[in-house]
């Protein structure tokens, strides 16, 4: 297997600097409006609406959107395609609280459906990445780095080939 | 508690956790990383403890298996927008984005859950 930490992760502290807070600001109004969203829908609609809600993609739009603007669209694309990986782990996490809530302690639950989303969606995002996992090809994007230019690299880059 | 109440303090929380999430996908690399904490579960689990502490846990149990259902939306939907964004755009592809989560999660609804 390949140094997993070179190619797949990494941290630059630096880049909160380059946060705004109207950036922020957007993010706390979409993730503040589904929640509201989600309570309504709960009490009109019933729990179960309420509860797909709170798997709605309220926030991508604002983030794809920002990400697209500062680094273009392939950045924006690689990012959506990572999300992949976070939505397979929310499935994950809500297995695990359908089957845990009522058996422990709520608290325990909450910390336990947390670390599945980690577990898996970070396991199956190293799985993809050193192609030992299969996605069907609808789900399929390139990795980054490799072959092209990093879509990391500011400036607007146009769709891949 | 009061219903108004409640989704006053869903709103903070919930906003609070996403900008939370919102500065770890900032600071991790490379982008399709970063990707994985846009699909945080930021809202359900500030939401899900809210639910949990206010209104009970069988509450937040009929939530959180609805929210199977979410997930596997979500991922139908960031499936989508692969293509969709790289084609329309961030704004037009998220649309396209939503409104395939919306269809696979009404399916879901009408067939998963009677």
């Amino acid at each position: 297997m390949s140094d997993v930490s070179d190619s797949l992760f990494g941290i630059d502290v630096a880049k909160l600097s380059k946060v705004s807070p109207r950036e922020l600001a957007i993010r706390f109004a979409f993730g503040a409006g589904i929640s509201v969203v989600s309570g309504s829908s709960g009490i009109v609609l019933g729990s179960i609406v309420g509860g797909m809600l709170l798997a709605f993609p309220a926030i991508a739009p604002a983030t794809l959107t920002l990400i697209e603007k500062k680094d273009g669209n392939t950045a924006a694309v690689h990012d959506v395609g990572g999300a992949v990986f976070g939505g397979i782990g929310l499935v994950a996490f809500a297995l695990v609280g359908a089957y845990l809530f009522r058996r422990l302690p709520d608290p325990v639950v909450l910390l336990s459906c947390l670390a599945a989303w980690s577990a898996v969606s970070v396991g199956v995002y190293v799985l993809r990445g050193e192609k030992l996992l299969s996605l069907p090809a609808v789900v399929q994007g390139r990795l980054p780095g490799c072959r092209r230019a990093d879509p990391d690299a500011p400036g607007r880059q146009g769709p891949p080939r | 508690m009061n219903p108004v109440l409640l989704l006053a303090v869903r709103a903070l929380v919930g906003g609070a956790l996403v900008v939370v999430f919102a500065l770890v996908g900032e600071v991790v690399k490379p982008k399709r990383f970063a990707g994985v904490f846009g699909a945080a579960p930021s809202v359900a689990l500030a939401n899900l403890a809210i639910i949990a502490a206010a209104e009970g846990t069988p509450k937040a149990l009929h939530e959180t298996r609805g929210m199977i259902a979410g997930g596997v939306a979500m991922v139908a939907a960031c499936a989508v927008a692969i293509w969709s964004v790289r084609r329309l755009g961030a704004l037009r592809g998220t649309a396209v984005m939503c409104a395939a989560w919306l269809v696979v999660a009404a399916v879901a609804r009408v067939v998963f859950y009677r």
